[in-house]
């Protein structure tokens, strides 16, 4: 459910299909993922998760796998 | 190369005068504005001084609606294309483009290789001085943006953004 979610709102920063985005997705094998939509990504995972990422962390969240990790951390610290 | 400057600075004031001839907007001094046949105003909006407005050579439209007030040392880079509604402030120094550098090209070439992306504010947007708008992003109506603010992605009517990157202040 969560991973979905995730996915629903990579597709739509991204503008590509949300089935094609497994969960080794990272800025390496999604091209559309560059530094100003990994900003809007993170954006609107806020947005829809309702959290806020540690500024130290933006970065780093490069990949499926980290970003639904560190919502897991988030959601575990709430 | 004095009469290339001269012949360029030329055409640059002849363009305001286009401008200024076809639509209901008040050109302050030292207001450039390049490709004015893709820029389009509604009535009675002004550009202060110091604001620099690119069109698009892409024909993309960069579209200000009514009443839309630009204030000095404005920077405007539409070649993605750029609409803002009416009523729509713009404080001191903000700057909005539509492009940006692609970090994955080879950086040591004359021209750099530019990404674009629309940006869209909505009506009665408040956007305060030294903000920056950052390609994509779109702005429902009635959107305030503090000062020194970095905006990204979509916000809905009547947000209230700051920070960098900017974010809705309620949370």
């Amino acid at each position: 459910m969560k991973n979905d979610r995730i996915r629903t709102v990579m597709a739509d920063v991204f503008g590509i299909d949300a089935g094609s985005i497994s969960e080794d997705a990272s800025q390496g094998t999604i091209e559309q993922w560059d530094s100003l939509r990994h900003m809007n990504l993170i954006l609107a995972l806020e947005e829809e998760f309702e959290v806020r990422f540690p500024e130290d962390q933006i970065d780093q969240l490069a990949s499926f796998k980290l970003i639904a990790l560190s919502l897991d951390e988030l959601a575990a610290d709430q | 190369m004095i009469v290339k400057n001269i012949r360029h600075r030329f055409k640059l004031t002849w363009q305001l005068f286009k401008l200024a001839r076809k639509y209901d907007v008040l050109i302050e001094k030292a207001v450039t504005v390049k490709y004015v046949d893709t820029v389009s105003f509604g009535i009675h909006c002004t550009l202060q001084s110091g604001t620099y407005v690119y069109g698009s050579r892409s024909g993309n439209k960069v579209r200000f609606g009514d009443h839309v007030a630009i204030s000095s040392g404005c920077v405007l880079l539409g070649e993605g294309g750029l609409a803002l509604d009416d009523f729509t402030h713009l404080g001191p120094r903000v700057v909005i483009t539509t492009q940006y550098g692609d970090s994955r090209s080879d950086l040591l070439q004359p021209s750099a290789v530019l990404k674009y992306a629309p940006v869209h504010l909505g009506k009665g947007c408040w956007i305060g001085s030294g903000s920056v708008i950052m390609p994509g992003s779109t702005l429902g109506d009635g959107c305030i943006v503090a000062p020194n603010s970095v905006v990204f992605g979509t916000w809905r009517n009547g947000t209230s953004l700051a920070g960098n990157p900017a974010r809705p202040r309620e949370r």
